[in-house]
């Protein structure tokens, strides 16, 4: 069985966008990334991908997913209210829209990915929810040398005790993203 | 010019209250003060940027070590911080300064910064003294962060970072983790 990974990218000041809500200043480096071990090791080894709304509407096309997006594996997405239209999907990538809850998600996720790994998209308010839930077993984040000043903080409402992250990898990749990789004790 | 290096003890969820002992720092029924203690990362830090540096120190952090550090017999980060100029930030304290070599900064505190790094001398260091780093930050003044991450989500807490602080790129400079898994990341302020 597959493992449920959250991933994020973080500014030093601890946010994962901006006020606008956009995240262009922590992924300039977007091309250098998909070269990283860790990339590549997290798009082999994912077999299904939980992402929210949020997330899923910064595509410009949703069709356009399909095809480009670089996870492409069965896309799980949490959400209140499904598009009208379904996206396109192709024979690797399908689309699910999941109105009743994480749990539901990510169950539903790791049937998809079989024994791979479920990987979490983290917009604030689905890491918010994964962790409250104890569904994450690790903990990737990637720290940013930028600061954002405001935006959304993605452990804002986590109780001590909660999420217990030990330390199992730290690299520094370029650009200078630092790469880490927690397990949470349960 | 003399730097100004900020050095913290920070959470993953960017806590910086009472990392050292639980009665450091109970603003706002803070519980989990002592959190940094067990993972001892400022000595692998680097003792030595501690050793003479003077301090600029906000008034809170100064008392706060007023009241610990002098009273310690067997430590030698004793006679340290006794001997190296110690510079304080505050609105209510007057001079003279209860402790050995404290100066009070006088008028606007990021103008008096900005002067004291005019002047020959060693690099300054900042420790604790979150909204002095605040009011530092702001008028762009620090050189260098040094951020000792720990891995602990607290979920309360004064934060280093607060909302609405400014937004710009830093260089990552250095990183090394602890034995016990603390990440000490060092940032300087992208050249423009």
């Amino acid at each position: 069985m597959g493992k449920v990974i959250l991933g994020m990218t973080m500014s030093i000041d601890g946010f994962i966008n901006d006020p606008s809500g956009s995240v262009e200043a922590l992924y300039p480096d977007l091309a250098a990334l998909q070269e990283t071990e860790p990339m590549k090791e997290s798009l082999q080894k994912t077999g299904s991908v939980v992402m929210g709304r949020n997330s899923f509407a910064m595509a410009e096309d949703p069709d356009k997913i399909a095809g480009n997006y670089e996870y492409q594996v069965p896309i799980f997405v949490l959400t209140h209210q499904p598009p009208k239209r379904h996206p396109k999907e192709t024979d690797r990538l399908t689309f699910t829209f999941v109105t009743d809850g994480i749990e539901s998600a990510i169950a539903q996720a790791k049937a998809a990915a079989g024994d791979k790994d479920v990987t979490v998209i983290g917009a604030a308010s689905t890491a918010q929810q994964c962790l409250k839930a104890g569904l994450a077993d690790e903990l990737h984040i990637d720290i940013m040398p930028v600061f954002l000043g405001s935006g959304l903080r993605p452990f804002e409402g986590i109780r001590e005790g909660q999420v217990q992250p030990e330390r199992m990898k730290v690299v520094e990749l370029p650009g200078g993203r630092i790469h880490t990789e927690f397990c949470i004790i349960r | 010019m003399r730097k100004i290096i900020v050095f913290t003890n920070l959470t993953l969820d960017g806590v910086m209250q009472a990392p050292g002992r639980p009665d450091e720092d109970r603003r706002g029924d803070f519980k989990h003060g002592g959190w940094a203690a067990p993972y001892a990362a400022m000595n692998e830090a680097g003792g030595n940027l501690a050793d003479a540096a003077p301090l600029l120190m906000g008034r809170r952090t100064y008392e706060d070590f007023y009241a610990y550090w002098p009273n310690q017999t067997d430590n030698p980060f004793t006679e340290v911080l006794n001997n190296t100029p110690k510079y304080v930030a505050s609105r209510t304290l007057k001079e003279p300064l209860a402790w050995t070599h404290s100066t009070l900064l006088k008028g606007d505190v990021a103008e008096a910064v900005a002067a004291l790094k005019e002047q020959p001398g060693k690099d300054f260091l900042v420790m604790g003294s979150g909204e002095l780093v605040q009011t530092l930050m702001k008028h762009g003044l620090v050189d260098v962060y040094v951020l000792l991450i720990h891995p602990l989500i607290l979920g309360s807490g004064r934060r280093l970072f607060t909302d609405g602080g400014p937004s710009s790129a830093l260089q990552l400079v250095d990183t090394k983790t602890t034995m016990k898994g603390v990440m000490i990341a060092t940032y300087q302020p992208k050249k423009e």
